[in-house]
């Protein structure tokens, strides 16, 4: 059995803890999967010079965010544990790219646990943290993760987590207002561009124009969808878990595909 | 711009390739990165200080940490960093994307509306730029002058700018 995959538009660390639209979908969403026997989650937030493989026993609960959040975020642990062999599966399926075992340096970061909050609130899936190599062009990660495809038929649920619309120079937190325009298109560009299954153009999102430089400034929040394209299987079509946005230059678009 | 600044912008200059510019002067960014913790840091002398100035392993971080590093300049000299690193192992290795983000959090540091860009990113005119207001902050540190303040931004982007005029290569 293909396990589906997903991409999250994970959106601020506080909706680790919110109970909202966005959160309720994720839920909902994952109520249809088929229990997993373990989890592999890219996040922007694990974004380092190498590729890195979390390898701890009961990997921490990073708190990677400012002191400015509220203390029950930084109280919020994620108990999962992690999956030895999984991050050896890892490592070999991604032969001869260089993966380095990582115990101690990371753990979970908001954006792999914001989500998973939400989809196994009981942390009793065991969870691998895969790092995105901050060295690399987006066609490698799109590579790279098309290596880790047969993961899906292991039991594996490949989850990345970003958001496809990240500017955070230009995030309004005024007041719940409609994006931006600019924020807009590109979310609805990038929609159809998944839908159509054009992932040359999703790999090579820099030439989209000025809109993608707005709404893609720097990799890290958009390169986790390469991942989940990488996984993606021929046939399979792209549902949307859950759109919108939040502070007129964060797109919340969660998508996932299956056969 | 200060005297150091100055000829360091001038050794930068006289270097035939963006690799040997970046070559020649993140040494000089990292012990300039030193300078600012030696003044920075309280002259105590029950502390071995210059030991462990001299042996910090990323002098960057802890300007950073003491707060004389903006998170945008740290971020474009940590990018600076691992294009030299890159570009060492394999001169062919695509740099593109680490310049462009690097040029990014540059010019948002001093502009978070100086989204768009006019010009192509310059790893050298990012690396005089950084060495240029740092100099300038040891300088405010050392009491010479007056910290810079939010009114010297103007200034700050046709800094950047100007270097990049001045260290292009002709195409």
């Amino acid at each position: 059995m293909t396990l589906p995959t997903a991409f999250f538009g994970h959106g601020s660390p506080l909706n680790t803890l919110a109970a909202n639209r966005y959160s309720t979908a994720w839920s909902a969403y994952a109520a249809t999967l088929p229990v997993p026997r373990a989890i592999l989650a890219i996040s922007a937030h694990w974004y380092v010079p190498g590729t890195r493989v979390g390898a701890a026993p009961r990997p921490p609960t990073i708190h990677d965010f400012n002191a400015n959040f509220p203390p029950a975020l930084f109280d919020f642990t994620y108990p999962a544990r992690g999956d030895a062999e999984l991050a050896d599966r890892v490592a070999e399926l991604l032969d001869p790219i260089e993966v380095e075992r990582d115990a101690t340096s990371w753990g979970l970061d908001h954006g792999a646990y914001c989500i998973l909050a939400h989809l196994f609130p009981q942390a009793q899936i065991p969870v691998v943290e895969l790092s995105i190599d901050r060295t690399k062009p987006a066609s490698f990660h799109y590579d790279l993760a098309s290596l880790l495809a047969p993961l899906r038929d292991e039991g594996v649920f490949i989850m990345s987590s970003g958001n496809v619309v990240h500017n955070l120079e230009l995030a309004d937190r005024t007041a719940n207002r409609e994006p931006y325009d600019w924020a807009r298109r590109f979310d609805d560009v990038v929609l159809r561009l998944l839908a159509e299954r054009d992932h040359a153009a999703l790999v090579n999102y820099h030439r989209l124009g000025p809109d993608a430089r707005l709404a893609v400034p720097t990799p890290d929040h958009y390169l986790p969808l390469l991942y989940t394209l990488g996984v993606q299987r021929s046939g399979e079509q792209v549902s949307t878990i859950v759109d919108g946005f939040d502070f007129r230059a964060g797109s919340m678009l969660s998508v996932s595909f299956a056969a | 711009m200060t005297g150091r600044a100055a000829a360091f912008l001038a050794r930068l200059a006289a270097q035939t390739s963006e690799a040997a510019r970046l070559r020649a002067g993140l040494p000089e960014l990292d012990e300039l990165f030193r300078d600012l913790v030696r003044a920075a840091a309280p002259p105590n002398p029950q502390f071995e200080r210059e030991r462990i100035i001299v042996r910090l392993p990323c002098p960057r971080e802890l300007v950073f940490l003491l707060g004389l590093l903006s998170e945008g300049e740290n971020e474009a000299a940590l990018l600076l960093e691992l294009i030299a690193s890159v570009s060492a192992v394999d001169a062919a290795a695509p740099i593109e994307h680490m310049l462009d983000e690097a040029w990014y959090y540059l010019r948002t540091s001093i502009d978070a509306a100086w989204q768009l860009d006019d010009g192509e990113p310059s790893a050298a005119a990012a690396l005089a730029y950084i060495f240029a207001v740092l100099c300038e902050r040891l300088e405010a540190l050392r009491g010479a002058i007056p910290p810079a303040g939010a009114a010297e931004e103007p200034g700050r982007v046709a800094l950047l700018r100007s270097l990049r005029a001045d260290l292009r290569f002709a195409r």
